[in-house]
């Protein structure tokens, strides 16, 4: 990553994103960055969730983010995952405001608004529910006419056999980016994550959100069945939400190890630098 | 790379984040953010009542689908010394007041 690396050879510049993928790709990264602080900030309003048709305060939840007060009236958080029980003190369950601890689901620097209300969370969340679906629309419409999900998406044959998985996996522990022209398509492993995050993650996440309206229950029924209820549904989103974090975790990780200039260059102004192949 | 420059990245990182934060809550308060989410409400309502067009009725649940116990919003129980003595004989003692122009 350093400067010498770069000008050993001069490196070819070729052309990597398409306009629409990039410009698909801010509007996604704002609309997840919102949507999650203000999911987070309407979590709060009730942070436990329940598998099933039903669930409120007297049933068994199944994650819980809560507070306790001790004998002698000090404040802890406590995370509940089925049976276990986690300390989390100060970030989840109960967290400083103004140097108060308060009981509080998530803390305030993970949700939009940072102050507690349930409303503004809401239409934060349903503004850029919408901005998502038509931008990810937008985006499946443009990837499918233009062949750019069966071209650089989906994997091929040889891709997916498994020698070839346990190399690239290799690779990827070794933090070795591809190199020359394999660095211009998506590797497997890449393509497996995007293919699920596009095909899976986000479509559960619009379904599951669907299935908590009211009016949506009324009008597609089936969608509560699918979930096995509306508390299932809810605990699927949240599910769903931290398989995102996950991905943008890796995603940007992966981004510093293959070169953060270059990478973010190649995202906003679609081009991208070949780094000749190295002799070891 | 010097450790110095990570460390001034570091600090331009917290710093850019503490600045997104408040800006964000200050964008929230804009009387243009409140008319552009009211664009989103619409949207909402609008598709919902187009789904809703056949007079859909609310899901029903069988009894085994609902908790053991119900959640009740404010109080469940009025608390007046009134309310709890007309309780006790299951309001048999309760009389309603008919006054006014009713004949």
């Amino acid at each position: 990553m350093t400067k010498s690396d770069d000008n050993d050879v001069a490196p070819a510049r070729v052309y990597r994103h398409s306009l629409a993928t990039r410009v698909t790709h801010w509007v996604n990264a704002f609309c997840v960055a919102i949507l999650l602080l203000s999911g987070l900030q309407i979590l709060n309003a009730h942070p436990r969730l329940y598998w099933g048709q039903y669930g409120a305060n007297a049933d068994t939840p199944f994650i819980a983010f809560e507070a306790r007060r001790n004998s002698v009236g000090e404040m802890s958080g406590v995370t509940r995952i089925g049976g276990l029980r986690f300390n989390t003190t100060g970030v989840l369950g109960a967290s400083e405001i103004d140097g108060a601890m308060q009981a509080r689901g998530f803390p305030a620097w993970l949700t939009f608004p940072a102050s507690r209300s349930l409303g503004a969370g809401r239409n934060w969340h349903f503004f850029f529910a919408w901005a998502l679906v038509l931008n990810g629309l937008l985006y499946l419409f443009i990837s499918f006419r233009r062949g750019h999900v069966r071209r650089d998406l989906l994997p091929r044959r040889a891709e997916l056999k498994p020698a070839h998985l346990l190399h690239e996996i290799g690779q990827h522990a070794r933090l070795k980016p591809p190199r020359g022209a394999a660095a211009l398509s998506y590797n497997t492993l890449q393509k497996l994550a995007y293919l699920s995050v596009i095909f899976a993650l986000m479509p559960l996440m619009v379904l599951t959100g669907l299935s908590m309206s009211p009016g949506m229950n009324a009008a597609a029924p089936i969608l509560i069945d699918l979930f096995g209820g509306r508390q299932s549904a809810r605990t699927i989103h949240f599910l769903c939400a931290f398989g995102i974090v996950l991905f943008v975790v890796v995603h940007v990780f992966e981004v510093f190890v293959a070169g953060v200039w270059n990478e973010m260059r190649s995202m906003i102004t679609g081009w991208y630098v070949v780094k000749p192949e190295k002799k070891a | 790379m010097s450790g110095d420059g990570f460390s001034r990245r570091r600090a331009l990182i917290i710093g850019a984040t503490g600045l997104l934060v408040s800006g964000c809550d200050a964008v929230g308060r804009s009387p243009n953010a409140r008319r552009l989410l009211r664009v989103g409400e619409a949207l909402s309502m609008n598709t919902q009542r187009a789904l809703l067009i056949n007079n859909a009725m609310a899901r029903e649940f069988r009894p085994d689908q609902m908790s053991p116990t119900f959640r009740v919003n404010g109080s469940s129980e009025a608390t007046s010394d009134e309310y709890q003595r007309l309780r006790e004989n299951d309001f048999r003692d309760y009389r309603l007041h008919i006054t006014g122009l009713v004949r």
